[in-house]
């Protein structure tokens, strides 16, 4: 399985782009849906092109997940929540990326996935933009969907990273650390 | 938990044979204001998450890790 943990301040498309195949684009913006794509963006050896080309056309599942930023915050213990604009997420990098790719490695022992992504932003993301990318593709959509909501699940378990809500017109509320 | 604390690190003497959970109590007793918010904390070492029962090394740096909020 090819898998790919990035901890960013970017926003996350610009890091798609960057990365080039397997993960961009993705399928429903290329023209030339039935030709893999092994072209020149990507830095990737031969081998890793040719892995990235296969994994393209056997991957009949393509699924996306983008955790975005809403512009409220509200729990259960806080329903009715307050107004925010953004939110500053913190993490330990290091061991966010380390715990992320450990849950994936699990999780593949137990899928049968041909390629993970994810993309986690920290620093201040407003709202309406994403925080999170989870990218999974696999040969059929059942692993795909069951995979991606087994992750979320142990993400808001493990992974180090705290949310900082900025409150709309100013201040800060929900400090977790 | 940080603010609270007024820094990030508390430096604790511990005998040796210590384990983890020798040094939570420690820390509870050197920082007794702090004892609710670190009872919800999970423990790791560099990046790993760690039992109670493990023993400590000289310098090691016990993390305290809030409840997390990813996604």
């Amino acid at each position: 399985m090819i898998s790919r943990v990035i901890v960013t301040h970017e926003p996350i498309v610009s890091v798609l782009r960057l990365l080039g195949p397997p993960w961009w684009p993705s399928p429903g913006e290329v023209e030339e849906v039935s030709q893999p794509r092994t072209e020149d963006r990507s830095d990737a050896g031969e081998e890793a092109a040719e892995e990235s080309a296969r994994v393209r056309v056997t991957s009949g599942a393509w699924l996306d997940f983008y955790g975005v930023v809403r512009d409220r915050e509200d729990s259960a213990e806080d329903p009715a929540g307050f107004a925010i604009e953004a939110i500053d997420y913190e993490a330990r990098e290091e061991m966010a990326v380390y715990q992320m790719e450990k849950i994936l490695k699990e999780l593949s022992s137990v899928y049968p996935l041909q390629a993970v992504l994810v993309i986690h932003r920290i620093g201040l993301v407003r709202a309406g933009e994403a925080s999170l990318l989870v990218r999974i593709l696999s040969g059929h959509r059942e692993e795909a969907v069951r995979c991606c909501a087994e992750f979320l699940d142990q993400l808001k378990k493990w992974v180090p990273i705290w949310k900082h809500p900025v409150k709309r017109g100013g201040g800060e509320r929900g400090r977790a650390t | 938990m940080r603010l609270q604390a007024g820094t990030d690190l508390i430096s604790l003497e511990l005998p040796e044979g210590a384990t983890v959970q020798d040094g939570l109590q420690a820390f509870d007793r050197a920082r007794p204001e702090l004892r609710s918010s670190r009872s919800s904390c999970m423990i790791a070492l560099g990046v790993e998450y760690i039992s109670p029962e493990r023993i400590l090394r000289d310098e090691d740096e016990v993390l305290l890790i809030p409840p997390v909020q990813g996604g």
